[in-house]
């Protein structure tokens, strides 16, 4: 893998970033609405965080995406120059990969409906219509997320059949991850908004993540199985290198979720001195080893083949 | 009639399963060079007429580029139009006894893109 890595030029290098930066802004803009739709009784200052995470994200995701079309010209022209070749430019849009990216702009944007979901905030004195208005706006949203998520699996090796078994591995995947990364930023929010608060956000998040976890990782799985064809893993393999570090940041990732629900969340909820930021300082190092993990698969779908 | 309790779950369900059944109708697969005329490190005796490259599944070659010993750039000629192709072609000018090389990049048709190189000498 390092060896792969090692091979790559400036060019190599600002496609990969833009390729996990991609993953970092569409996973937190479909997770933040998926927050909204499961929390909606989660405190003023979580979903404040989640919102603007949200906007922030499909903001990103939406700018990166149009930037890897150019990029994608770009390489495929061999000059910079290219990322303006209305040629090459009509070709990567009209690809798989064009698909991908077009799907995933809309679905970014539909995101943003989620904003229109004021109604869990509002109170009991404005409850009139909130339900209708709640599914309307919501739903939008949760329509963009599952786009932003299934956009993935319009490119590359899930193409290959059986396409829609492997198609749904990913979106299943996908929305699974960007459940989870997507409440970290508004936990951190809720942990600051005081004990309580965050104690019971974290508990809830706690219980769900733990059926999240179990669908991520079963669909990562059978994803990986056909992928590879069913064949017996290979530390050779640039792919299977990259997986089992994968694996192992997640792992790590785990590690710390169980950590936050046996030990911090109950210490938040004590009233412990430093509890909170405690919390806090594993909920980021959570999110650096997911974001070990985006750049991680960047590499491996790009440097790679699975069989 | 009932009333739906939960329409928004129900909704995301319906919508990925449409979603999945839309994205069984895509079609592609990777590309993978099979073989290249001349082979890769082969030494050939004279100018070889054509450039060929052949490929397991159709690619777009967008970018393809003959060096000479001393980088020079050196002309290719071609009529694919970056048409999907299994086995591209191009013809180039006479080349002179001397090592050369052929870089290309191409776009598969599952959206992947794809480089590589070889290099054979003139005799």
């Amino acid at each position: 893998m390092l060896g792969a890595l090692a091979g790559l030029g400036a060019e190599g290098w600002v496609g990969l970033g833009a390729k996990a930066a991609l993953y970092l802004a569409s996973l937190l803009a479909a997770g933040s609405v998926l927050f909204l739709a499961v929390f909606p009784s989660a405190g003023a200052q979580s979903r404040r965080a989640a919102r603007r995470i949200l906007a922030l994200g499909a903001a990103a995701a939406v700018l990166l995406s149009l930037a890897r079309l150019g990029l994608q010209a770009s390489f495929l022209g061999g000059t910079p120059a290219a990322a303006f070749d209305p040629v090459l430019l009509r070709i990567v849009v009209e690809s798989p990969f064009g698909t991908s990216l077009l799907l995933r702009v809309a679905g970014a944007a539909l995101c943003l409906a989620a904003l229109g979901d004021r109604g869990a905030d509002r109170g009991a004195g404005h409850g009139a219509g909130r339900g209708a208005g709640r599914g309307a706006w919501l739903g939008a949203g949760l329509f963009g997320a599952l786009i932003v998520c299934g956009s993935f699996a319009f490119v590359g090796h899930t193409l290959a059949p059986p396409r829609a078994l492997a198609g749904g591995f990913v979106t299943l995947h996908l929305l699974g991850l960007a459940f989870w990364l997507g409440a970290l930023g508004p936990l951190v929010a809720a942990t600051r908004g005081g004990a309580a608060q965050g104690a019971a956000l974290a508990e809830r998040f706690g219980r769900i993540a733990l059926g999240v976890v179990a669908l991520l990782a079963l669909a990562g799985a059978l994803l990986f199985a056909l992928l590879t064809g069913g064949r017996v893993p290979d530390p050779a393999r640039v792919y299977d290198q990259a997986m089992t570090t994968k694996l192992a940041l997640v792992l790590g990732v785990l590690a710390l979720a169980g950590l936050n629900r046996m030990r911090l969340t109950p210490a938040l909820r004590a009233g412990r001195a430093g509890a909170g930021a405690a919390l806090r300082r594993s909920i980021a190092a959570e999110a650096g080893l997911i974001l070990g993990v985006l750049a991680l698969t960047a590499a491996m779908t790009g440097l790679a083949a699975p069989r | 009639m009932a009333k739906l309790r939960r329409p928004v779950p129900v909704i995301f369900a319906t919508a990925l399963s449409l979603f999945l059944a839309l994205a069984t109708g895509v079609a592609g697969a990777h590309a993978t060079k099979e073989r290249s005329v001349p082979e890769d490190g082969a030494s050939v005796r004279g100018s070889p007429p054509v450039i060929a490259m052949m490929f397991d599944a159709p690619i777009r070659i967008t970018m393809i580029a003959l060096t000479g010993e001393g980088g020079q750039a050196l002309s290719l000629v071609r009529n694919d139009d970056m048409a999907p192709v299994t086995r591209f072609e191009a013809a180039p000018e006479p080349l002179a006894p001397g090592r050369y090389e052929v870089r290309w990049r191409g776009l598969a048709e599952d959206g992947h893109a794809m480089e590589g190189r070889f290099s054979f000498t003139v005799e």
